[in-house]
């Protein structure tokens, strides 16, 4: 089981009266490819904080990989989010004044306790994979193109070999080449590292490229079933 | 990648990282150098004298006496007559005396006239003689015995001419052209006062004034003449004198009865107890010059902060994805912190080389015009322990930012 939530009940500091988000179960099994829809507002982002554990979980269990996040400290969710966890933004997924290749050797750095990091050969084979030449690796991040930026960020994602990756509209600023270009790089790459994948987008056309669609206003009010195994319509 | 991270960050905003540093730079470089130039004086005049036992002059401040006997600067308000230097000379008590005519120069050196006790009593850092580089001590009456600074200045070799100039000034109209001196001796450099003074006897000091009256050569009366005539070039007064003592038991009683001597208004002083007077008179613009050379590097380093502290707010972005990497709050703590620690050891080294360099170029100037030799080489312990204060005081300074860094990776 790749994420498992039970009974969790999150609710932002002063407002504990009313959960914001309210998840009685949700499971997303290894290796499942899931688009995550919803409407703005609706909790997709504090959902993916809290599967990241960038949010702490006060009720409920929320496990990863059979480990459960709501009895790690901060710390220790910090640890296991850079070697378990691959995020891409929807757009401003770099640090501007480094290169590339500090952009992405800045995620492997945090990885104490996952796999293990891609060496640095590896990441420039995948960065050429990615069409992303030797003449850019040196220059700052802010000197390529959106379409570019999006590409080193699915390299960073990749650099620390995630069991989980969670990417959050990343193709809301991209044109349709770019747009198409993008989604057969990600895909390509999850499928050969097996990782599992949660999409979050408004762009229902892409739904087709995943083993599963679930609205995050389901999840919110428990229609989800657990194990839910069906094929994603197109 | 830590230290790659927080250097690209700082080279990103350069602009204004430079003007903080550069201000940074500015007041280490003050408070730096005021404390080494401080301790340079003091140890510059502390060495100057040591081993006499009393200076003795007209009546006047002890600092002033101290000032113008010893360290040539100031003039003296009266001269001593030289039967009472003689009587006090021959007081049994008294092992040697260094008589001291001042009221001379040479293109800007002071020339002082002495007797040849001078270059066997006079010492000075821990009992030092003074010793020759070249020749030997004067003879002849217009012998003339160099400091190693005014030789090496004026290019002046044994054997070379030179003329004496009535009065103080760097460029004199009243020359004691018709008695040049011949250089027959060059001191080793002492690091005192000693090195920028031209030595001659007292007679050739009285011998150059013969027929002189009110700063000014009488008209038909050349020196050579003068001398001709006199028969005698015992002085009629001198400026000042060092004394030592048989025992230094009967110091406070000769300096009682010195400054009670009848014959005229004479005073005596401890040469180091009047240094200490003198450092206390000083300790108040030491410290003024101490407190206002911290507040500018207070005013510095809480600009670091407030540039640190504005930078969060703009790298919102960069914390959230640092966060999402896996950095922990703590790491962002380090990271405003390694900034600060990067700014304030480039500045601080800034700061030394220009220090350093300042000191370097400016030795010739401060010699010449203030008689300090002050060595280049700053580094002394006092200047760690400051340069070290300022680290930790720039990373307490930044705590502000660090920890505002800290709870924006929380929330």
């Amino acid at each position: 089981m790749s994420v498992s939530i039970t009974d969790l009940e999150f609710s932002y500091p002063g407002a504990e009266e009313n959960p914001f988000l309210k998840v009685p179960e949700w499971r997303v099994e290894t290796g499942e490819k899931v688009f995550l829809q919803g409407p703005s507002g609706s909790g997709k982002s504090t959902l993916l904080n809290i599967l990241c554990g960038m949010l702490p979980v006060k009720t409920g269990e929320v496990s990863l990989f059979g480990h459960p996040l709501d009895q790690m400290n901060s710390r220790q969710r910090d640890r296991f989010r850079a070697g378990n966890i691959g995020y891409v933004f929807q757009q401003f997924n770099l640090i501007p004044y480094l290169n590339v290749m500090d952009n992405i050797l800045v995620a492997r750095q945090f990885n104490r306790g996952g796999k293990g990091s891609h060496s640095q050969s590896d990441i420039e084979d995948f960065l050429l994979t990615l069409n992303i030449g030797e003449e850019q690796w040196h220059k700052p991040a802010r000197a390529l193109s959106i379409g570019q930026q999006q590409r080193v960020a699915i390299a960073r994602a990749f650099v620390n070999r995630p069991s989980l990756l969670i990417v959050d509209e990343p193709t809301s600023s991209l044109d349709h080449a770019n747009r198409d270009d993008f989604m057969q790089l990600l895909m390509d790459r999850v499928a050969q590292t097996k990782a599992t994948l949660l999409f979050v987008s408004h762009d229902i056309s892409l739904a087709g490229h995943f083993s599963r669609v679930d609205s995050i206003y389901d999840i919110n009010h428990g229609d989800v079933a657990a194990d839910i195994d069906e094929e994603a319509p197109v | 990648m830590f230290l790659r991270l927080a250097s690209s960050s700082l080279v990103d905003r350069k602009g204004s990282v430079f003007l903080t540093l550069l201000a940074i730079c500015v007041s280490i470089f003050v408070l730096l150098g005021i404390e080494h130039i401080r301790s340079e004086a003091r140890e510059s005049f502390s060495s100057t004298v040591s081993g006499t036992d009393l200076i003795v002059g007209a009546r006047t401040s002890n600092i002033n006496l101290l000032l113008y006997s010893v360290f040539r600067i100031g003039n003296a308000t009266n001269n001593i007559s030289w039967e009472s230097y003689q009587e006090i000379a021959s007081n049994p008590d008294v092992a040697w005396t260094i008589p001291i005519a001042l009221g001379d120069s040479h293109r800007g050196y002071r020339v002082m006239g002495t007797s040849s006790d001078y270059f066997v009593h006079y010492s000075y850092g821990s009992s030092r003689n003074l010793t020759f580089r070249d020749g030997e001590a004067f003879e002849d009456l217009f012998d003339v015995v160099l400091g190693s600074e005014v030789a090496q200045q004026l290019d002046y070799s044994l054997g070379d001419e030179l003329v004496l100039a009535h009065g103080m000034a760097s460029t004199s109209f009243s020359n004691h052209d018709e008695n040049p001196f011949h250089v027959v001796g060059v001191l080793e450099p002492t690091g005192t006062p000693v090195d920028q003074t031209l030595h001659v006897s007292l007679e050739a000091i009285e011998a150059i004034h013969l027929g002189w009256q009110g700063g000014i050569q009488m008209p038909g009366f050349g020196a050579a003449t003068g001398i001709a005539n006199a028969s005698d070039l015992t002085p009629e007064s001198i400026t000042a004198f060092m004394l030592g003592l048989n025992s230094r038991m009967m110091t406070f009683g000769l300096q009682r009865e010195i400054n009670e001597y009848p014959g005229e208004p004479l005073m005596a002083i401890l040469p180091g107890v009047t240094l200490a007077e003198f450092w206390q008179t000083l300790a108040v613009t030491e410290s003024t010059m101490r407190l206002i050379s911290s507040l500018v590097l207070v005013a510095a380093l809480l600009g670091l902060s407030a540039l640190l502290l504005a930078s969060i707010r703009e790298r919102q972005r960069e914390i959230a994805i640092l966060r999402t990497l896996g950095a922990s709050p703590g790491y962002l703590f380090l990271l405003i912190e390694l900034e600060a620690t990067l700014i304030t050891v480039v500045a601080s080294a800034l700061a030394s080389i220009l220090l350093y360099t300042t000191l370097l170029l400016s030795a010739d100037y401060i010699v010449a015009n203030f008689g300090l030799h002050i060595d280049a080489n700053f580094l002394s312990k006092t200047n760690l322990i400051l340069l070290f204060t300022v680290f930790v005081s720039s990373l307490l300074v930044c705590l502000i930012p660090a920890i505002t860094a800290f709870r924006k990776a929380l929330q």
